[in-house]
């Protein structure tokens, strides 16, 4: 009974993660993104998952990625992105944007 | 520091202040009392407060997307309501009718609560910071000042018509801007992915950038996109095309009153 259920879990687990979207980790620290430049694969839908780790909250923002959201300070947020066609999409921080710039690059993959 | 308060705030608020001026001349075209709508105002602003101070629990819902589906539910809120107001006014059913104020006020809640707790949590996040509170709370002033100005350009240019010519400018800014809230609730529901994200059907970001002073007015007015997809195309398309048979059909019943 023990194994079953391991079993069944091991599945589910397995099932999720084959459903879910790859995930990137982008950090806001000291009103900068780490990293600023993120690779992603092209047509591919992605999860981002912000970290905020200052105390101020920011704004995810991109007119290019059409993609919107506050990150209160000390949280983090998702957001999906994508299927891209590859190309630069740059996005800033609106609180923040002298510092807080970067760009998600979607490459075609194979190199 | 300044400069960036000052565009920061006149995003948000130009919004707001359209739906407020567009009401605002509506009231005093059809000489009423302005009251309700300076406590609709100052609800919207307690609203956003909450929102503001809330956010981080509100962010969690729905596994991370509870704010893109508040979002959501604003913007489709201000939309009903729009839609209801224009209903309302295309029966001849006019101020002071209870229902009519209820109406104006709730859209106005809405609309000042989301762009107020954007500016709140921005101001908020500048406490410890003394130095730099002072350039942002003055730029945050100047672009209210902008925003304000802009609404009451609108407002004077709305009742300078003749009333019967105004309240049909005001049908037509309330469509442009019912259009647009439909559009930027399509745009959250792609984000939370509970819509899917497709190719965007143009790119006129060469013609008309969104970083460029045109496209963000244009953004302010009706939600300009330069590449949407069609999902929201079509959803901004048949929310006009709604309001606009709305006006109609209550015109149509109002001109054909029933005998039975």
């Amino acid at each position: 009974m023990k194994y079953l259920f391991t079993f069944t879990s091991i599945l589910l687990i397995s099932f999720n993660s084959y459903a879910a979207p790859p995930t990137f980790e982008i950090i806001i620290k000291d009103h900068l993104f780490y990293p600023d430049e993120l690779v992603i694969p092209a047509n591919t839908k992605v999860k981002l998952l912000v970290k905020n780790q200052d105390a101020t909250p920011e704004e995810f923002e991109s007119y290019e990625l059409n993609r919107e959201k506050v990150i209160p300070g000390k949280t983090q947020a998702i957001i999906f992105v994508g299927p891209l066609p590859p190309g630069i999409y740059p996005f800033f921080g609106e609180f923040f944007p002298k510092t807080a710039q970067g760009k998600i690059i979607v490459n075609d993959g194979g190199e | 520091m300044l400069l960036n308060s000052v565009i920061l705030v006149l995003r948000e608020v130009l919004e707001a202040a359209m739906v407020v001026s567009l009401f605002m001349a509506f009231t005093t075209v059809s000489q009423q009392s302005r009251y309700f709508l300076l406590k609709a105002i100052l609800l919207g602003l307690v609203a956003g407060g909450a929102y503001a101070y809330f956010l981080p629990e509100i962010s969690n819902w729905l596994e991370g997307i509870g704010q893109e589906i508040t979002n959501t539910i604003i913007h489709l809120g201000i939309y009903l309501f729009l839609t209801s107001f224009l209903w309302l006014i295309s029966s001849n059913i006019v101020l002071p009718n209870r229902l009519v104020k209820a109406v104006m006020m709730a859209a106005i809640i809405l609309a000042i609560s989301r762009e107020s707790a954007e500016i709140m949590l921005y101001i908020s996040g500048f406490r410890s910071d003394h130095f730099l509170m002072q350039s942002v709370l003055s730029g945050s002033l100047i672009g209210l000042g902008i925003g304000v100005s802009c609404g009451i350009f609108l407002y004077h240019l709305m009742i300078a018509l003749k009333p019967a010519a105004a309240t049909k400018f005001i049908c037509v800014l309330v469509v442009i801007v019912g259009g647009s809230m439909m559009s930027q609730a399509t745009q959250f529901l792609i984000q939370a992915d509970w819509l899917a994200s497709t190719k965007p059907v143009w790119d006129s970001s060469h013609i008309i950038s969104e970083h460029s002073l045109p496209g963000q007015l244009l953004y302010a007015l009706m939600a300009y996109e330069a590449t949407p997809t069609w999902s929201q195309i079509v959803v901004y398309l048949s929310s006009l095309a709604l309001m606009i048979l709305v006006i109609v059909s209550a015109r149509f019943l109002q001109g054909h009153p029933k005998y039975d």
